[in-house]
C-alpha cells in the first residue's frame, strides 16, 4: 500500500464495530458499561449521549486540528470534549428527566471516557473532517451495541422480561422513548443480574465469546 | 424615549463586557499556569527530545507562547458562549420540568395552589373534591458540594409525607445518599421537633455525609416551621 493512500470511509467505519470494538476489543470505557447497562434502555440512551459527544468533538477536532498547538492539545480537547458533555447533559435535563436521572453521573463522566479522547488524539486530530466523522460512527455504534447487547441480557435475566425501546417523538412532543414490545420469558429473575456482578459476569461472557469467535474466523481464513 | 433606550445599550455592553472579562480571565489563568509547566519541562529536558526536534527541523519556536494564549482563549470563548446559548434555551423546559414533581410526590392531589406571590413559600394541595388535603413545597440549602433542591409534602397535621431531592450535586457514594429511600424513609412522618439529627433527634445521619444528611433535615424543618407560621 502506498503512504498517500487512504483507506476506504466504510473501512473506516467498519472497523470500530467488529474489529476495534472500543469495549471487546480495546477494553476502552468500561466505566459506563459496567455501570448504566442495568436495561436495554439505559444501556441506548447512555449509548445516544456518548454519539452525540463523539461525534460532535471527533468534528471540531478534526476540523481545528491543523490549528491546535501541539504543546496544549489536551486541555483544548477537554474544553471541546467537555462542552458537548455539558450540551447533552443539559438537554437529557431539560427533555428526558428520567433518562437523566437513571444515568445520572455517568452522563458528566464521558467527558474522562477514555474511547472519546483517545478517538480525538489518536484519530481525529491526525484525519480530515470526513474520515473522522465515519469513524466517530463506526465507534459508537459498535459502543450502542455493546451497550445494548449487555443492557438486554442483564434486563432479561434479572427481571425475566425485557422492554424494547426506540428513541422518537412521544405523544406530548418531546423526545423519548417510545415503546416497541416487551418480551417476558419464564424464568426465576436472579436479581444478582442487576447488582453490579451481573455487569462483570456478562461482560466477561461475551468478550470471551467474541474473542473466541474471532480466533476461530481467523483460523478458517488461514 | 431615546435615553430610555441608551440605558439598555449601556446595560447591554456592561453586561457583554464583564462577560468577556470572566470568560478571558479564566483561560488566561490556566494557560499562564500550563505554558509555564510546560516551559520549566523544557528547560529540564522532560519534553521529548524528537518533539523538540522535529519542531527545530519545520523552523518553527518551540513554544508558540502568544499563538497558543490567544487560541486557548478563542476556543474557551466559542465554548462558553454555546453553553449559555444553550442553557438559556432550556430553561423553559426545565421550569416545566419542576411543575411536574409536586403532582408525582403527592398523587391524591388534583390541584395545587401557589401561595405567597412569584416566589411560592408553599402550595396548598387539594384532592378532586376540593377538599385542603396538605401543603406542598420547595426549598433549597447549601449542601456540601452545592445547593440541594428539595420538593416535600406535609399533611394538615404539618408531618412530613413524602420527600424528595430535585437536584443536587452531592458526592456519588457519600452526600449522594440522601436520594436514597434508606434515608429518606427516617423523616416520613416525623413533626418537626423530632425532626434532627440523632441524639437530639430520630435520625441517623449518613455515615461520612453529616454535611448533607444536616442540610436535609434542616431545610425541612426551618420549611415545615414556616408554613405553620405563615398558615397560622
Amino acid at each position: 500500500m502506498k503512504l498517500d493512500e487512504r483507506p476506504s470511509l466504510s473501512s473506516e467505519f467498519t472497523k470500530g464495530i467488529i474489529k476495534n470494538n472500543a469495549v471487546f476489543c480495546l477494553v476502552l470505557g468500561i466505566c459506563p458499561t459496567l455501570a448504566v447497562t442495568t436495561s436495554f434502555e439505559n444501556g441506548m440512551g447512555m449509548g445516544m449521549a456518548f454519539t452525540f459527544v463523539l461525534i460532535g468533538s471527533n468534528l471540531v477536532i478534526s476540523l481545528l486540528r491543523n490549528q491546535i498547538p501541539p504543546i496544549i492539545r489536551l486541555p483544548i480537547f477537554i474544553v471541546i470534549i467537555a462542552t458537548f458533555v455539558t450540551i447533552i447533559d443539559i438537554l437529557l435535563e431539560a427533555y428526558m428527566p428520567p433518562l437523566y436521572e437513571a444515568l445520572g453521573i455517568f452522563v458528566p463522566l464521558i467527558v474522562v471516557n477514555c474511547i472519546v479522547i483517545g478517538r480525538a488524539e489518536a484519530y481525529a486530530s491526525k484525519n480530515p473532517v470526513i474520515p473522522s466523522i465515519a469513524d466517530a460512527l463506526g465507534v459508537s455504534v459498535g459502543f450502542i451495541l455493546v451497550l445494548m447487547l449487555i443492557g438486554g441480557i442483564r434486563e432479561l435475566l434479572g427481571t425475566g422480561k425485557i422492554k424494547f425501546v426506540m428513541l422518537w417523538l412521544l405523544e406530548n412532543g418531546q423526545p423519548g422513548f417510545l415503546e416497541l414490545a416487551t418480551l417476558n420469558i419464564p424464568i426465576e429473575p436472579a436479581t444478582v443480574m442487576i447488582l453490579p456482578p451481573g455487569a462483570f459476569f456478562t461482560i466477561a461472557s461475551l468478550m470471551f465469546l467474541f474473542k473466541f469467535m474471532g480466533k476461530k474466523m481467523r483460523d478458517r481464513r488461514g | 424615549m431615546v435615553k430610555e433606550e441608551l440605558k439598555y445599550v449601556a446595560l447591554l455592553l456592561g453586561i457583554i463586557g464583564s462577560l468577556f472579562a470572566l470568560i478571558l480571565i479564566i483561560p488566561l489563568v490556566t494557560l499562564t499556569t500550563i505554558l509555564g509547566i510546560g516551559i520549566l519541562l523544557i528547560f529540564i529536558e522532560a519534553v521529548p527530545v524528537s518533539y523538540i526536534h522535529y519542531r527545530k527541523h519545520k523552523g518553527e519556536p518551540i513554544v508558540n507562547t502568544l499563538g497558543a494564549l490567544v487560541k486557548l482563549t478563542l476556543i474557551a470563548m466559542v465554548a462558553a458562549g454555546t453553553l449559555s446559548t444553550t442553557y438559556g434555551t432550556t430553561q423553559a423546559y426545565m421550569a416545566a420540568n419542576l411543575d411536574m414533581v409536586l403532582p408525582r410526590i403527592m398523587p391524591d392531589a388534583a390541584e395545587f395552589t401557589p401561595v405567597g406571590g412569584e416566589d411560592p413559600i408553599y402550595y396548598e394541595a387539594y384532592d378532586d373534591a376540593g377538599n385542603l388535603i396538605g401543603y406542598a413545597f420547595f426549598v433549597v440549602k447549601e449542601g456540601s458540594q452545592g445547593p440541594i433542591l428539595l420538593a416535600g409534602a406535609i399533611d394538615l397535621d404539618y408531618k412530613l409525607i413524602a420527600i424528595k431531592v430535585v437536584r443536587s450535586s452531592e458526592t456519588p457514594g457519600l452526600g449522594a445518599k440522601i436520594k436514597e429511600t434508606a434515608f429518606q424513609s427516617q423523616l416520613l412522618g416525623l413533626s418537626t421537633g423530632d425532626m434532627y439529627l440523632s441524639p437530639e433527634g430520630k435520625i441517623d445521619a449518613i455515615t461520612g455525609a453529616t454535611i448533607s444528611s444536616q442540610a436535609v433535615v434542616d431545610a425541612m424543618r426551618n420549611k415545615i416551621d414556616e408554613i405553620q407560621l405563615e398558615v397560622g
